[in-house]
């Protein structure tokens, strides 16, 4: 019984562990070792749930554990950088690196939000959820969901004219 | 969704790369259980102890209460310190001396005249 559960439970998370480590990582903004952490917390506390959320929607109560424990984490993170004048420059067309670049950008524009308006952000439009389930998984009323993610992307839209006219 | 936020969803999911499940991720994930089944154990084993601790506690109180309460329980009535009970620590000798239900505030002293087995005796 134990041991079947175990074998359930390994299979889940080595078929689910790239794409919950994704997420981690942009709910922290891109900070690899806090990703790990967060991804560990909330499996080891999905262990525990296991007998109950297994036949249901294990990944739907990582999600919401790994969201909500992003979402109140007010501990500040050092990137190892240092502020400068101006963000990097954009990737080039054909450039080699451009997917690495893009996805650095991306993650250090996530970084520069609040914690709660980053999970909201990334679960609507990573995640691709509605308003109502980006509310359910962050435990807050449907408005203040709504607020979070509009005040997120406009966020990151100022954020990225100002990289854009940096450039220019 | 705009044109800005289409972008945003595509580079959010562009972004992501292969990250292969390994040994080290597997041996801590088992360290991590283990670690929190320890926490839990302790954790309960604490909070039945706490429960013992209060159920004991609040039945010796209990026990105590009842005790104390079967010792005064069976008060004399007033009626029997009426001539027991004299000079200033009766504020109303008249009434007393009716035997109609006195305040409260003398049934300390009558209580304590009451229980001596002189007065009462005295009194009937």
């Amino acid at each position: 019984m134990e041991q079947s559960r175990a074998d359930e439970f390994d299979r889940f998370v080595a078929a689910r562990w790239s794409a919950l480590f994704h997420l981690a990582k942009l709910l922290t903004g891109g900070d690899r070792h806090r990703a790990e952490d967060l991804l560990q917390e909330a499996l080891v506390k999905l262990w525990f749930a296991w007998p109950k959320v297994a036949e249901q929607a294990p990944e739907a109560y990582v999600r919401r554990v790994l969201a909500r424990a992003a979402a109140r984490s007010a501990r500040r993170r050092w990137w190892g950088e240092h502020p400068v004048d101006q963000l990097p420059d954009p990737p080039k067309v054909g450039d080699e690196t451009a997917a690495v670049d893009e996805r650095t950008r991306l993650e250090a524009m996530l970084a520069l939000l609040p914690a709660r308006q980053r999970a909201a952000v990334v679960l609507r439009y990573y995640q691709d959820l509605p308003e109502q389930h980006v509310a359910k998984v962050l435990g807050c009323p449907v408005g203040t969901a709504r607020s979070l993610t509009a005040r997120g992307v406009a966020r990151l839209r100022r954020l990225l004219a100002e990289a854009v006219e940096s450039v220019e | 969704m705009d044109h800005f936020e289409q972008g945003l969803a595509r580079m959010m999911r562009d972004s992501d790369e292969d990250t292969p499940y390994e040994e080290r991720h597997q041996v801590r994930l088992r360290a991590g259980v283990r670690a929190r089944q320890r926490a839990r154990t302790v954790w309960m084993a604490t909070g039945s102890l706490l429960t013992i601790a209060g159920l004991g506690v609040g039945l010796t109180l209990l026990a105590s209460l009842s005790a104390q309460s079967g010792s005064n329980g069976p008060q004399p009535s007033p009626v029997t310190s009426a001539e027991s009970v004299t000079g200033p620590s009766t504020a109303r000798p008249a009434s007393t001396a009716k035997g109609a239900s006195l305040p409260t505030h003398t049934s300390t002293t009558t209580r304590g005249a009451a229980t001596w087995p002189g007065a009462r005796s005295s009194g009937q």
